[in-house]
């Protein structure tokens, strides 16, 4: 069930005079968490910003069907993630990269990133999570970033909550694995 | 009316209470009184909107160990780091987020109208290939069989009848088989100085005879 303030929200967004008002402050509230998600997955700004940008052009067309049976930002959650791999898978696609092209591709974005420092634990971190597969890769940025409960991530990814723990488990070996053996 | 009078002043009618109240109820009643009194009059102040905020403070708190729990029995290495991203963002870029939003749905409607216009167009050449397709064929002239027609060997062969009857077929025309009819003396006519050359009495002869066929022709079709 939808949480006060975002039901709150909601009645007034289906209310026309104050739709962009309502919808202004759904975006102030969680501009910043879904952009976060959004760059761990695609890693540059620029990118990010039109990911998010387009889900919430997409938010904004589908909000009036959203049936609050889950969390607003359930939901918001599961669109930034579909945007963001329909983006990468698009990326692929358009510059005919195989998974691994792909992976070392982001590799790279990292490693062009302003302020990149090979030495440093928060940037290899961030290195071995491009490591992962894509569904791991998502798993732990949920789980190690955001912080969020293995059943919302079951609705926000479709997926049981034992196989998310277990991606999670299997995620986190391998990053240790990789900061400490690279 | 009078007997109900005599009752209520009667001295053997006695003023009890037939309400009753809890045992000791007046014995504890000051300090029950107090007690609420002091409970309404704390001394202490909670922090504004305190008791709102609680319930996802503590419920945060809650999470953020379980996921270090967690991460203390999987990769204990992972609790040690900085959860601080190291990427970095434009300044204010989330003060402006919001407002690049609108624009990028005005940006949407002019790529929707452009979507409009090309299937305009789209459609525009669907409609000419089916016209095209559809329009009734003009038969092609042979403009090489024509000049091939050897004109005056053909008209020798047709008689007058014929000719005002038009009862003469495309086959009466023969084709050419071997000069083409630039190579006929005709072609090489210059017509000015050919009419020249005929006297007026042989125009005006041949005019005549001319009409004079034609009025007959009329007569007997008549």
């Amino acid at each position: 069930m939808v949480n006060q303030d975002d039901k709150e929200l909601l009645m007034q967004f289906r209310e026309t005079p104050f739709k962009e008002k309502a919808y202004s402050a759904i975006i102030k509230k969680y501009q910043e968490r879904l952009y976060w998600h959004i760059r761990r997955m695609v890693i540059e700004h620029e990118d990010a910003n039109d990911v998010l940008q387009n889900m919430f052009v997409k938010v904004w067309k589908g909000l009036d069907n959203f049936r609050e049976d889950s969390q607003l930002y359930t939901w918001l959650y599961r669109i930034a993630t579909n945007e963001s791999l329909t983006f990468l898978d698009q990326r692929k696609r358009r510059m005919a990269l195989s998974i691994d092209d792909e992976d070392t591709g982001l590799t790279n974005q990292v490693k062009a990133s302003e302020g990149f420092d090979a030495n440093k634990l928060e940037w290899k971190l961030q290195i071995a999570i491009q490591h992962l597969p894509e569904k791991q890769r998502i798993v732990f940025n949920l789980r190690y970033y955001d912080e969020m409960p293995y059943e919302e991530m079951s609705r926000v990814l479709e997926t049981s909550e034992g196989a998310l723990k277990a991606s999670y488990h299997h995620a986190a070996k391998k990053i240790e694995d990789f900061i400490l053996n690279r | 009316m009078e007997n109900e009078h005599l009752i209520l002043n009667s001295s053997e009618l006695k003023k009890h209470n037939p309400y009753k109240v809890p045992v000791d109820y007046f014995d504890g009643l000051a300090m029950h009184v107090l007690l609420k009194i002091a409970s309404q009059k704390s001394v202490y102040q909670s922090p504004e909107n305190y008791f709102g905020t609680l319930p996802n403070q503590i419920l945060q708190k809650i999470k953020e160990s379980n996921v270090a729990n967690e991460l203390d029995v999987i990769a204990p290495l992972l609790n040690k780091i900085s959860k601080q991203s190291p990427y970095t963002v434009p300044e204010s870029y989330f003060n402006n987020a919001q407002t690049q939003i609108p624009t990028k749905v005005v940006k949407l409607s002019a790529q929707k109208i452009i979507k409009y216009i090309a299937a305009a167009v789209v459609i525009g050449f669907i409609a000419i290939g089916i016209f095209w397709l559809n329009k009734p064929k003009v038969a092609k002239i042979d403009y090489a069989a024509i000049n091939k027609i050897d004109v005056v060997k053909s008209m020798e062969t047709i008689s007058d009848d014929d000719l005002l009857n038009g009862t003469y077929t495309d086959n009466d025309f023969t084709t050419i088989s071997t000069t083409d009819i630039t190579d006929l003396p005709l072609a090489n006519l210059n017509l000015e100085d050919e009419i020249k050359l005929i006297s007026d009495t042989d125009i005006a002869a041949y005019l005549n005879n001319n009409e004079l066929d034609i009025e007959e022709k009329e007569n007997t079709n008549s």
